[in-house]
């Protein structure tokens, strides 16, 4: 099960938080749902915390939805993130994604 | 390929070589320990792991590791093999293929087999090295970190690896990460680049699509075929290229091009993965050659040529890539259709030879050969050899043996005799019981052995072999035979017979096949419930097949089962008795002669032929055929009914077992291919005849069973079975 | 099985039977479970069969067992004539598929027999094994005798039978 919340607040950001399994199983589902049409503000935040297991497929969306938000030139933060992550990203050299500098290394994308 | 269906290949595969296994250690329980062998050990229980691996079959994978290791351990030569580590491996092995038929939910569930494992391992200490496990795991963290002080090392065991695996890999349920994670059990990842320039923005991802490429450097001592296997199951679709340490820098600037990415960032990637040195460029010799390696690759995409060259030197099993698997019912679908086939083809025979046309007679002919061919081709492909459930015996005579403390030597004899598919398969479970009725009743213990002046170990033998059209299995031992007294009385204990009639030896040892019947006098926990013989001897006969026993008391038995080559189409003789039409199968045909002219001793129904005393059936006798069987509306009508004299002339000599016996017809039709039809259940009980057939004309032929047919002859004729069967 | 059937049948109300003709009696077996209706064109007999078991037949390459029922229901063999005709039928019983042919004087109609017309077999007067009789129904003013075939032709019961026969 993944549960994806989304605020569009008043001071001109969107938070996602993704909490539960984000995996082969629920990417299509999560994405048809939250994802596909989804308008940001001039800032994203994203709340990975409570990301419980991650998989290749889960991990591309996450990337898309970042390289999405730098492409249409929005701030982007990742403000937490899980151990299931961190591992997946330690694993293929991913983790300079997560880092705070993050903007300026996604320029690659 | 689905995901359904590449676990099914594991399965499969998982099984063959745990079966694999098995022989190999029987192996080296023999004293046949050398490298070669504990090679083939180690690479199924490595195999095994892999393949569990990528479907992440995490319980699989956590035993086998440690079995592997001991195994690893063995072949540096840190292990000494000995009786009690074979036996041990033996175990583990059981608990592997138990292991694998359960899935992880099944295996979580079921608390017997885990704690049989964690005895296993525990077993195992001695042997292994406790630290291996973790050691791997440090060597992941390490791998994982060392992107950051790439040494330049293009030394022994630096394997780079390149995927572009197909787009539909992750809705088939396979994940690179369950490839990467095996790959670290096979070395060092040292670095891995997650290329993701395909990934699209969210508007337009199929999220379940695979955009993510891969570069990956590894450090390993693995085979070129163990790390090939990694990728075994994603191949379809996708662009795999494994460069062996042994591989050309030029290589590397081949896969270079054949990569969708930019060169000079697959350059710096390369050079990341430690595969390419800083500051490498390609030499000209290579740039010129690219666009014809890059064409190879394209066209190939699995592995770049160089890495053929040092396959060479690899042990992939040459006859690997010569099979394929074919889904059973499609074979049994393809028999059925040239059975048609065969029929038709005998109704265009019978058609052309009225038209008399010399050209068109000549063609069917050909027709007819080519149909024969066809025919012979499709019945080989369910051919197999009995081998494979031969070799099955080493281990259940092994550890029946062991555990009656028994010694046991098991010689195996025309293991590459071929029989069809279908009989290997139900033969399987009359064979063992036979096998451990053998080593149970009739090998003896070894003090008993010793004081009957045998050697202390038994000998146990299962031969195959042709005979006239059959294939014969025969088992036979050294043990101290069937005692006939013993039969007698246990016999007339259980009502079977009453205590005054006289039995031949055959007859008595066919007590034993006698429901309910027993001799043991403690029932053991292998054989000896009574339940079994009978059963041995129902499943023989469903086969179409007969089964003799011989014994000598004191020296050994001998249980022989004599099986048809296929059950579908057969070669006959088409014989005509009374008007009814019978096939016999050609196989257990000796020769065909005219009766009257050999008419010896008429009242005992025996012709001397060569000397030889034969006795022989008239099928209007054993069949009461005394009339013209078929009935059509016409002759009712009122027409003349073909006249036909019961006179039996023809005598068709065939083999059965050792014994040769007659049959007498009024016909001889001449040669013909039969499809078997069967008769089905209501005509179960007919005996002497084992199926039915078409003829040319639409005519239907009874299949004669020869062994049964000679049994009721002997019943109704009263022929004493000296006579017929105990003549060696 | 055909318990099952027959307990469906009460709710939909219809039941549809072929009849047929053996002798002067007049038969019916459920529809569903005949397959083609054949011309007699002579048959082969099995050696040794016990006489309910006519013999068999070349159905288009299949060998099919050919039953004289007026035998297996204890009357008189079936006397052949032009218009013998070999009622294909199929069995789906308790042990196997199964197809088997039946003699018939004559091939009368499909009926269609709502469950209410349908009696009860009557305990005694039919001359029939009770248990093989699934009930009676009057049409056109005339007795049908409806046939469970399962239990009549009973593979299990036939292959009894024939091994009675050679013993």
């Amino acid at each position: 099960m993944t549960t994806v919340k989304i605020t569009q607040k008043r001071n001109d950001s969107t938070e996602i938080i993704i909490s539960g399994e984000l995996t082969i199983y629920s990417v299509m589902d999560t994405y048809q749902e939250y994802f596909k049409a989804l308008k940001f503000k001039s800032l994203v935040i994203l709340k990975l915390a409570k990301i419980e297991e991650i998989d290749t497929a889960g991990m591309q969306l996450i990337l898309s939805l970042v390289k999405t938000t730098i492409e249409e030139g929005k701030s982007f933060q990742i403000s937490s993130t899980s151990s299931a992550i961190q591992d997946f990203c330690q694993l293929f050299n991913l983790s300079i994604l997560l880092n705070a500098d993050v903007q300026s290394s996604l320029g690659a994308i | 390929m689905s995901f359904e269906s590449a676990l099914e290949t594991f399965y499969v595969e998982a099984q063959e070589h745990l079966e694999l296994m098995d022989n190999n250690l029987l192996q080296m329980d023999d004293g046949e320990i050398n490298n070669e062998i504990l090679n083939d050990i180690f690479r199924s229980a490595h195999t095994i792991k892999g393949s569990a691996g990528i479907f992440a079959l995490s319980h699989i994978v956590e035993f086998t590791h440690v079995v592997e290791n001991v195994l690893d351990r063995a072949r540096d030569g840190l292990v000494v093999i000995e009786k009690p580590l074979i036996d041990i491996l033996f175990r583990c092995r059981d608990h592997m293929e138990k292991i694998v038929s359960l899935t992880v939910e099944e295996f979580n569930a079921d608390q017997l087999t885990q704690s049989n494992g964690a005895i296993l391992l525990a077993e195992l200490m001695p042997w292994s090295d406790e630290q291996t496990k973790d050691n791997a795991i440090n060597d992941n963290d390490e791998a994982v970190q060392s992107h950051t002080d790439i040494e330049c090392d293009l030394g022994i065991g630096h394997w780079h690896i390149s995927l572009r695996l197909s787009d539909d890999c992750l809705k088939n349920g396979m994940d690179p990460v369950s490839f990467i994670r095996f790959l670290a059990t096979l070395g060092t990842i040292k670095h891995i680049e997650c290329i993701h320039n395909k990934l699209p923005t969210l508007s337009i991802i199929d999220p379940e699509e695979l955009y993510f490429a891969y570069e990956i450097s590894l450090d390993s001592e693995a085979e070129q075929e163990s790390i090939e296997n990694t990728f075994m199951f994603v191949q379809d679709g996708s662009q795999i290229t494994i460069l062996p340490p042994t591989a050309p820098e030029s290589s590397l600037w081949t896969l270079i091009d054949s990569l969708p990415e930019e060169e000079s960032e697959l350059v710096d990637i390369f050079f990341r993965c430690g595969s390419l040195k800083a500051g490498a460029t390609r030499s000209e010799k290579t740039t010129t050659n690219t666009t014809e390696n890059h064409t190879i690759l394209a066209v190939q995409e699995k592995t770049t040529p160089p890495v053929e060259e040092a396959t060479t030197t690899s042990t992939k099993p040459a006859s690997a890539s010569k099979q394929i698997r074919i889904d059973s019912d499609r074979l049994d679908y393809l028999i059925n259709l040239i059975g048609e086939l065969v029929i038709n083809q005998q109704r265009i025979d019978i058609l052309s030879n009225r038209t008399g046309n010399s050209e068109l007679l000549e063609a069917v002919d050909d027709f007819e050969d080519f149909t024969e061919q066809i025919r012979d081709a499709a019945l080989n492909l369910r051919m197999v050899p009995i081998g494979g459930t031969f070799q099955r015996f080493k281990r259940i005579v092994r550890d029946t043996a062991q555990e009656l403390g028994k010694e046991i030597n098991l010689t195996i004899e025309g293991a590459e005799t071929e029989l069809d598919r279908l009989m290997v398969e139900k033969i399987g479970d009359p064979l063992t019981h036979i096998v451990r009725n053998a080593i149970d009743h009739g090998i003896e213990s070894v003090d008993e052995r010793i004081a009957a002046g045998k050697s202390a170990k038994g000998q146990l033998t299962l031969k195959a072999y042709h005979e006239g059209g059959h294939i014969v299995i025969a088992i036979s031992d050294d043990g101290k035979g069937i005692d006939k007294s013993r039969v007698r009385e246990k016999a007339i204990e259980k009502g079977i017979i009453t205590e005054h009639v006289e039995l031949s030896d055959h007859e008595l040892f066919h007590l034993i096949f006698h429901p309910g019947f027993s001799t043991a006098s403690a029932v053991t926990n292998l054989s000896g419930r009574g339940v079994g013989m009978d059963v041995v001897k129902r499943n023989v006969e469903s086969l179409q097949g007969s089964i003799e026993i011989f014994s000598d008391q004191g020296q050994g038995s001998e249980f022989r089962i004599s099986l048809p080559l296929t059950l579908a189409i057969i070669d006959g003789f088409h014989v005509e008795s009374c008007g009814t039409h019978f096939i016999i199968p050609q196989a257990t045909i000796i020769e065909c002669i005219d009766l009257h002219s050999h008419l010896d001793i008429q009242e005992r129904n025996c012709i001397k032929l060569r000397g030889e005393m034969i006795p022989f059936v008239k099928m209007a006798d054993v069949f009461n055929l005394t009339k013209p069987v078929k009935i059509t509306p016409l002759n009712l009508n009122g027409n003349a009914t073909e006249q036909i004299k019961p006179s039996s002339q023809e005598l068709v000599i065939v083999q059965f077992g050792g014994d040769l016996a007659g049959i007498a017809v009024d016909k001889l039709n001449g040669e013909v291919q039969t499809v078997i039809k069967p008769l089905g259940p209501i005509f179960k009980p007919l005996k002497g005849i084992g199926g039915s057939s078409l003829l040319g004309n639409g005519d239907i032929a009874f299949i004669l069973d020869i062994p049964q047919l000679i049994e009721l002859a002997i019943g109704r004729d009263g022929l004493s079975h000296n006579t017929l069967l105990t003549k060696e | 099985m055909a318990n099952t059937e027959r307990q469906q049948s009460t709710s939909t109300h219809h039941n549809q039977y072929l009849t047929f003709t053996i002798g002067k009696e007049h038969f019916g077996m459920e529809l569903h479970q005949t397959r083609e209706i054949i011309e007699y064109a002579g048959i082969t007999e099995v050696p040794l069969m016990p006489q309910f078991l006519s013999g068999v037949i070349n159905l288009r390459g299949e060998v099919v067992p050919v039953i004289d029922l007026s035998v297996r229901l204890g009357r008189e063999p079936i006397k052949i004539h032009k218009r013998t005709c070999v009622i294909v039928i199929e069995l789906h019983g308790y042990e196997q598929y199964c197809v088997l042919g039946l003699l018939a004087d004559a091939v009368n109609e499909v009926v269609e027999l709502p469950v209410t017309d349908v009696e009860e077999a009557p305990a005694f007067g039919a001359k029939i094994r009770a248990e093989f009789i699934q009930g009676i129904a009057k049409v056109n003013d005339e007795f049908i005798i409806l046939l469970d075939a399962e239990k009549t032709l009973s593979p299990i019961e036939l292959a009894s039978l024939v091994e009675a026969e050679l013993q």
